[in-house]
């Protein structure tokens, strides 16, 4: 309760509206003694006492630049203040979301230095190694091409991809990479949509669908990818089983450090920058990327759009 | 080991639980998985283990209501924190909740199976003692075998550590132990690394046996150096170690 009396933007508005009221006070005071100056001034023998209209205007219009002046530092005060705590927390999860795999790492090295354990097993802690540096390797990526976005150097390599192609070479070798089972993933077949992309770019984004999809999905990875044209663009949908999305959540969810109170209070670990990486990355091949769900509990869809590369004049039908 | 000890283990990262029990079944324990907070609160439901090694981040139910769900059912049952949570204050929140020992991933595999070990060997040396020696000091009474304690707050049962924490200081009646001495002795393992592990046990300590913890008579803080444990005086040594039957 004590703290609530004390939040900032109350004491700040409490205090521009004592402000406020002095500087009214002052304003009708002057109003009603005008007439009893300017008699008490020809008394004295003064001639001309009006300049007190300007007195007044000045005096109020001066106030008001205080008054905006004071509320802009004080909304960007705020919103610093804002900003560092997202800060503050995006370092404690990153630093969590790097220490669990390296934990692993460190821990199979360990055991194989201290146990020397047959051929098969050996082999099964360096599969979980390998998969250990491939999430180091991804949450890696995405900082960098965070920081990138956030200094504007995001410098891209074009080059017409087949769509259909590229993403089940990907699904595929993404299975591989982080061990889920390439049946959980539908992709519709449909060939000959051709967009602009940069390869490496392109798998970031799918990255990120596919690590929310499996982080999400409440232990039932399945998802299903369909790619259909939609007048100049290409649309791909990533419609998942897992977990879904609050309606209020859509949006807020590709700002940068976002992490819905749903995905903390369950526990999941994130850093908060996939989705900014993959609608910044989208925007910046031309497209967008949109969320819907029904709600908690009822999946969700991540459809990215992009515009299809011009060299395609012929559209199979 | 005469006996098979069975750990219950909290432990979401799939890779990470694999590893784990991979060594500590080599170690001769029996693992009782749990990859969630759920699957993890049904274990302590059912019981049947003698360890439990316990992650904080956890999906569904965290860490630190798992432990107090622990420490409601099993007052003694040794508890060891595993966990990527590294600042200061989630380590003294983890111990004063009732965890025994508290350890940060990466974390070295030596180090973890020697904790465990030191655990359970304090746990059955508890088990093992003979007959029931009831310790009193002031309105405090402390029964070493069965861990039971009546102190300011009613009756309690100690976990191994605290009653480890408290046999020590008193075995050293009058006479300074360090912070260093302490954790060595105690939790087994030597240096300053965590320092403050003692400082959360002693505040536990203090609230049980102390009428005013802020002010304390019987476990004293010597500034710069550790701490002290005193009787009140007129207590003496001899008559107060009464063996009941």
């Amino acid at each position: 309760m004590p703290r609530k009396i004390f939040h900032p933007a109350l004491i700040f508005i409490l205090l521009q509206v004592t402000w406020f009221g002095f500087l009214s006070l002052w304003i009708v005071w002057f109003i009603q003694n005008k007439l009893r100056i300017e008699a008490l001034g020809r008394q004295v023998g003064l001639r001309d006492v009006g300049s007190g209209w300007f007195i007044l205007i000045g005096g109020s219009f001066l106030m008001l630049m205080i008054l905006l002046g004071i509320t802009f530092l004080f909304v960007f005060q705020t919103r610093e203040a804002r900003f560092n705590r997202l800060q503050r927390d995006f370092i404690s999860s990153i630093t969590h979301e790097l220490k669990s795999p390296l934990a692993s790492i460190q821990l199979y090295l360990e055991t194989i230095s201290l146990r020397d354990p047959p051929a098969e097993d050996r082999r099964e802690f360096i599969d979980l190694m390998l998969r250990d540096t491939e999430r180091l390797s991804s949450l890696i990526d995405n900082m960098l091409v965070a920081s990138r976005i956030r200094y504007g150097k995001v410098t891209l390599d074009l080059k017409p991809v087949d769509l259909y192609q590229f993403i089940r070479d990907f699904m595929a070798q993404s299975a591989a990479h982080h061990g889920w089972d390439p049946g959980a993933v539908t992709l519709g077949e449909r060939k000959g949509l051709t967009v602009m992309v940069d390869e490496k770019y392109m798998e970031v984004v799918l990255n990120n669908i596919v690590d929310n999809a499996v982080k999400y999905s409440n232990g039932n990875f399945r998802l299903r990818v369909s790619i259909s044209p939609a007048g100049r663009n290409v649309q791909v949908r990533f419609t998942d089983q897992g977990m879904g999305i609050h309606h209020k959540e859509l949006k807020k969810l590709f700002k940068v450090f976002y992490r819905s109170p749903q995905t903390r209070s369950l526990g999941v670990q994130g850093s908060g920058l996939g989705l900014f990486v993959v609608s910044h990355v989208a925007r910046v091949l031309g497209g967008k990327v949109a969320a819907e769900s029904e709600g908690l509990g009822k999946g969700a869809t991540f459809i990215l759009t992009l515009p299809q590369a011009r060299t395609q004049e012929k559209r199979e039908t | 080991m005469n006996r098979l000890y069975r750990i219950l283990l909290v432990e979401d990262e799939v890779s990470l639980a694999r590893g784990l029990t991979y060594n500590l079944e080599a170690e001769g324990y029996r693992i009782i998985p749990a990859s969630d907070g759920l699957a993890a609160m049904e274990a302590v439901e059912a019981g049947g283990f003698d360890l439990v090694v316990l992650d904080l981040i956890l999906p569904h139910v965290d860490g630190y209501k798992i432990l107090l769900r622990i420490r409601e059912l099993y007052p003694r049952l040794p508890v060891l924190i595993l966990t990527a949570k590294l600042e200061e204050g989630d380590r003294i929140h983890g111990l004063e909740l009732g965890a025994d020992d508290y350890m940060t991933k990466p974390f070295h595999l030596k180090e973890l199976l020697l904790r465990i070990q030191g655990m359970i060997r304090r746990m059955t040396w508890y088990d093992g003692r003979s007959p029931a020696e009831e310790y009193r000091f002031g309105p405090n009474r402390v029964n070493f075998k069965t861990l039971k304690a009546a102190g300011v707050d009613g009756e309690r049962t100690l976990t191994a550590k605290e009653a480890a924490l408290l046999e020590t200081l008193i075995e050293h009646e009058g006479d300074v132990l360090s912070r260093e001495q302490l954790l060595t002795e105690v939790w087994g393992y030597p240096g300053d690394l965590v320092t403050r592990t003692v400082d959360a046990f002693i505040a536990r300590l203090r609230s049980y046996f102390e009428p005013d913890p802020k002010n304390p008579v019987f476990i004293l803080s010597q500034r710069g150096l550790g701490y002290r444990f005193v009787r009140p005086p007129g207590e003496e040594r001899s008559d107060e170690e009464e063996v009941k039957q």
